[in-house]
Parts: C-alpha cells; sequence; structure tokens
C-alpha cells in the first residue's frame, strides 16, 4: 500500500474505534443507541439514558482519550524525527519525569486538603509545571553558543529523568500508605477524570499542535539527513529545533497533565507508522495522530471492561494491546528496510 | 562577477586555528580542486564556505554579498553540499533522497519530479529509485546523495551564482561511475556552475580541475593551475612523498606516480 492509502485507512479506522468505544462500557449500547445518544446529547430535553451515558460520561472521556493519544503520538514521531532515532521518546526531554514529580508534590502537600474536581485540577497544573520546568533545564544544558546539540539534550534528559525519578521515590518514600497508593495509580495513567472543561483544554492544545506540527514536515525530512545537510538545504535548525522542543513541551505537559503518565504511545505508534508508510514526515505526522487516537481510545475502552466494574489504569492496557503488535513488525523490520 | 570570494579567511571554532589567511576567488564555470593531507583542513575550508563554521577573520562573498547575509533558503537555491560522510539510517526510498533535495525550491511537484529523474538516469541510478536507501552499497548511496545535490541546483535560478561543494565525491565509486561523475562535473560548470571539490586522486583531479589549492596544517601552501601546484616539490612539502610527475600520455597533463 502507498503512503497516502495508510493514512487514509487510520482516518477510516478512527471514527470506527470512537464509535466501539463510546458503545463499550458498564451498559452496551448498539452502534444506533450510540448515534441517537449522540444527536440526543445536544438536545438539552432529551433525558433518555443513552442519552445522559454518551452524553455525560462517555463523550468527554472517548474525546479525552482520543484526543491525548493523537498528542503523544505526533509528539513522539516529532521527537523520534528531531533526535534521528526511531527509538526516541516524548518523555526523552524530561518532560514526563518532571510532571511526575510535580503532580507527585501537588498529591502530598494538597491531597489531603483539597479533593474532588479542585483536587485533581491543581495536581494537573503541578504536573504541568513541573514538566514544564524539567523541559527548560533539559534545553539550557543542552544549549550552547555553537547552538542546541540534540545528543547532549538526550543525556541531559536522561540525568533529568533520573533525578526527578529519585525526586517522586523520595516524596513516596515519606507518605503514608494511601498517598503512595494515589500517586503510584496517578502514574499509571488514567482518563477517569475526564469532564468537559478539561476536554475543551485537550481539544485547544490538540488542534494547535495538529496543525503546527505539520508545517514542520520539510525541515524534519531534511533533518534525518543530519543538522549540517539540513542547513544546506536552506532549513533555518536551530530555529526548527526551539519551536519544536516548545510544541512537544506544550503537548506532552497537557496531556500528562489531564491523563497522567500513558507510556508506549508516544513511541511506539510513530515506529508502526513510520514502518508502513516510510519516514515522510507528510504522512508520519498525520498517520500517527490518527493511529494514536485510535489506540487509546481503544485501550481506554477496555480499561473500563476488562475487570468491570473497576477500571484499570489505561497505561497497562496500551501495553497490552500495543506490544504484540510491535514485536511483530520487529520481526519483519527487514521488510520494512530498517536495521 | 566571481561567484565565491574567500578573502583572507581564519576559522577557530574550537580554539585552536584550523585555517588561517586562506584566499580563493572563483567565477563562474571554475572547477577548483583542494588537495591536501588528512587534517590539513579541507573538509574545515567547505564548512567555512557552506556557512557551518563561523568565520574568526577574513570574509567569504558568495556572488555579490557577504555569506552571512543571505537568508538560509535562498543560500540553498545556490549552493549545494555533499558531505564527506552521509548518516542518514531511515529507510528512505532512492527517489524520496533525491527529492529532499528539491525542499529549497517552490518550482511545482511536477519540475521537481522531472529533474529528479534527470539526475538519477545521469548518476545512472534510474533503476534503484523504489528502492530503500538503507539497503543499497555504499558505491549506489554515494550516487544516490550525489543525485541529491544535482537535484538542488540543476537548474539556474534567475541569474543567481550556482556553486557545488563537494567532499570527497568519488569516495566508494567504481572506475566507470568515477568517470561519468566527471563527466558531469564537467558538463555543469560548462553551464556555469561553480565547483569545489576535495579529492585524493590527483590524477582524476588533473584531467577536470583548472586550479588547485594545496593546504597543510591549516595554510594555503601552493594555489595556482594545476601544472603550477602539481610539482614534486609542492607534494614533498605537503605530503612528506617523493612523487615522480610525468605527463600525461594522451594529453600531457600531469599524472602522480607514488612509487
Amino acid at each position: 500500500m502507498k503512503a497516502n492509502q495508510i493514512v487514509f485507512a487510520l482516518a477510516l479506522l478512527l471514527p470506527c474505534c470512537l464509535l466501539l468505544a463510546l458503545a463499550t462500557g458498564a451498559v452496551s449500547l448498539s452502534p444506533g443507541e450510540v448515534l441517537a445518544g449522540l444527536r440526543a446529547s445536544f438536545d438539552s430535553q432529551d433525558k433518555s439514558q443513552a442519552a445522559l451515558i454518551i452524553g455525560h460520561i462517555r463523550l468527554p472521556r472517548v474525546a479525552l482519550s482520543a484526543i491525548v493519544g493523537a498528542i503523544l503520538a505526533i509528539s513522539g514521531a516529532t521527537m523520534q524525527g528531531l533526535f534521528r532515532n526511531p527509538l526516541a521518546d516524548p518523555s526523552l526531554i524530561g518532560v514526563t519525569a518532571g510532571a511526575s514529580v510535580g503532580a507527585s508534590f501537588m498529591i502530598v502537600a494538597g491531597g489531603g486538603l483539597i479533593s474532588g474536581y479542585a483536587g485533581l485540577t491543581l495536581v494537573s497544573l503541578g504536573a504541568f509545571c513541573g514538566g514544564a520546568v524539567a523541559v527548560i533545564v533539559v534545553y539550557r544544558l543542552a544549549t550552547s553558543a555553537h547552538g542546541t546539540s540534540v545528543a547532549t539534550m538526550l543525556l541531559a534528559g536522561i540525568a533529568i529523568t533520573a533525578l526527578a525519578g529519585s525526586v517522586t521515590s523520595l516524596l513516596e518514600f515519606f507518605v503514608d500508605n494511601d498517598m503512595l497508593r494515589r500517586i503510584s495509580l496517578w502514574r499509571m495513567g488514567g482518563l477517569d477524570g475526564a469532564n468537559y472543561p478539561r476536554l475543551l483544554l485537550a481539544s485547544l492544545v490538540g488542534a494547535a499542535l495538529l496543525l503546527v506540527l505539520p508545517r514542520y514536515s520539510a525541515a524534519l525530512n531534511a533533518l534525518l539527513l543530519g543538522e549540517s545537510e539540513a542547513r544546506h538545504l536552506g532549513i533555518a535548525v536551530e530555529r526548527v529545533k526551539t519551536g519544536l522542543i516548545i510544541w512537544v513541551a506544550v503537548g506532552v505537559g497537557t496531556s500528562v497533565a489531564l491523563a497522567g503518565t500513558i507510556a508506549f504511545v508516544g513511541l511506539v505508534v510513530p515506529h508502526m507508522v513510520r514502518m508502513l508508510t516510510g519516514p515522510d514526515h507528510r504522512w508520519v505526522l498525520p498517520g500517527s495522530a490518527l493511529a494514536g487516537a485510535s489506540l487509546l481510545a481503544l485501550a481506554d475502552a477496555l480499561s473500563r471492561i476488562l475487570i468491570a466494574p473497576t477500571e484499570l489504569p489505561v497505561g497497562v492496557v496500551t501495553a497490552f494491546i500495543g506490544v504484540p503488535f510491535f514485536i511483530s513488525l520487529l520481526r519483519h523490520r527487514h521488510q520494512y528496510g530498517m536495521q | 562577477m566571481a561567484v565565491l570570494n574567500l578573502n583572507n579567511i581564519c576559522a577557530a571554532p574550537w580554539g585552536a586555528p584550523l585555517l588561517q589567511d586562506i584566499s580563493l576567488e572563483l567565477n563562474a564555470g571554475d572547477i577548483h580542486g583542494v588537495i591536501g593531507p588528512n587534517g590539513a583542513g579541507k573538509t574545515s575550508l567547505l564548512a567555512c564556505i557552506s556557512g557551518d563554521i563561523a568565520l574568526s577573520g577574513g570574509s567569504i562573498l558568495l556572488g555579490a554579498k557577504p555569506l552571512q547575509d543571505w537568508k538560509p533558503a535562498e543560500r540553498a537555491r545556490s549552493m549545494a553540499v555533499l558531505p564527506q560522510l552521509s548518516l542518514l539510517n531511515f529507510p528512505y526510498t532512492v527517489g524520496e533522497v533525491v527529492m529532499l533535495g528539491r525542499i529549497p525550491h517552490d518550482t511545482g511537484v511536477r519540475v521537481d519530479r522531472q529533474i529528479v529523474s534527470e539526475v538519477l538516469s545521469e548518476m545512472d541510478i534510474q533503476q534503484l529509485r523504489e528502492r530503500l536507501y538503507t539497503q543499497l552499497s555504499g558505491g549506489e548511496k554515494q550516487r544516490v546523495q550525489l543525485a541529491r545535490i544535482f537535484a538542488q541546483v540543476w537548474h539556474p535560478v534567475g541569474n543567481r551564482p550556482r556553486l557545488i561543494l563537494l567532499d570527497e565525491p568519488t569516495t566508494a565509486l567504481d572506475l566507470s561511475h568515477q568517470l561519468q561523475l566527471m563527466q558531469l562535473i564537467r558538463r555543469l560548470a560548462e553551464q556555469g556552475c561553480t565547483i569545489v571539490m576535495v579529492v585524493h586522486d590527483f590524477n582524476l583531479l588533473s584531467g577536470i580541475a583548472g586550479q588547485l589549492c594545496a593546504l597543510s596544517a591549516g595554510r594555503q601552501v601552493a594555489q595556482g593551475s594545476v601544472v603550477e601546484v602539481m610539482t614534486a616539490a609542492v607534494f614533498k612539502e605537503v605530503f612528506a612523498v617523493d612523487v615522480t610527475i610525468t605527463p600525461h600520455p594522451g594529453d600531457g597533463r600531469p599524472i602522480v606516480i607514488s612509487s
């Protein structure tokens, strides 16, 4: 299949996954009921059971999962291009570990006092600030008069991630069992806090990312040749690097703040898409966004029903779905030209 | 008007000087060879001309403007650079790699495709177009990279200068492809391209270069026509090797016998 056909197929797959995710849960709905419920949820007069379930519970959650999945995957694709390494991950620049410290700190400091949505918002804010601080530190460490070195950035990201991990562990060491469990659940990721204000924030950030990052496709394509080669092709490399890192930090920071750390989507989805479409970012970026949205919506649906009425952390499920598929691709990697 | 003018340039990006007082003036259609031992500063010289290394002294004019006044995209339409080593390890197809050379231009897909087809057949790799770059042999990869460079400056844009910098372009090429490349370089020069190339094969160079520059430890030891630079004395000074220089039995140009 050609790259454009694969992206087209992924675009067809996404609505199917979203419908499936909307239909799945404690109460299963038929596709017809889902569509009727969707129509009815925009009509405040309709108080049918399907309309309530779709409008109040499932729609914000499924939409949030799809947007977070799209953000993580397109950010991962961007980072892999920028680092010229198919094993790069958005968390490499320290954003995830920094966010964990921020969120854990907020859970420990404010968790006993504030509960419900206010607490959740405070934790998200802590996560976003922690992620931002970590990225700024990593970026400053890697930037000198000669420009920003992505290799140094990778190492600085590892160092900051390790440091942040220790700080989180230290916090965990001193808190009681209840908080320890909350921190650890937050870290496994979950979309159970979905509501419309959060969905609005995610949509704004997601839309900005989906509009801006594809405009860097040519620059990312050139960067795969190497930084000086990209410069010789007329790319303003330093400006591109700074822009991409800011956008990825905002995207991943937001998604971690809203849904905790969801591993695997940012690393593996772009990798799988690249194996199918080839490395051209004009296809990899939209393809990753579509595939990431589909994967996370499905994974979240599974996390709701696998051991219902209890929910599994979605990060656990993404790994269970994605890893077998990824391993099968790895076993056939020579077909796709990966060494 | 000169296409490239180097005025006593010096460069010391990491403290110790890499290049000292290099001066060159190249016109449209000139083919200029750079020779010298390993570490003499040949690649650094190309890096200065392509703007990768900042100068610590002197100035470079590309066309009528100082090099640093060119916008990156505008400069890329006038100058293409073949690096000594290419580290591309993503599985682009050959056609896609060559198409990357068209990034600086907005001539439209149809023109770009036409140019890619032309350079692919010039480099004798049109049959590899759909193959993955990562699965090619070293010589094939080199020809793909060369095709990408040529695609970048295949047609003149307005009356802007066209400059091609080639760092060891014949690496990994077999004899027939080396000669094919030299013919293409000669043809591009006849169309007004200026070419600066670092080559270690002096006998290949003497057949194509108009001017030569010999570098040693960052200094310009000799500069002039092939006959002036390719002498036993220069080789003794630059490479510390005794060579015999003898006229080519065909056209009389100097050739080097090193044993």
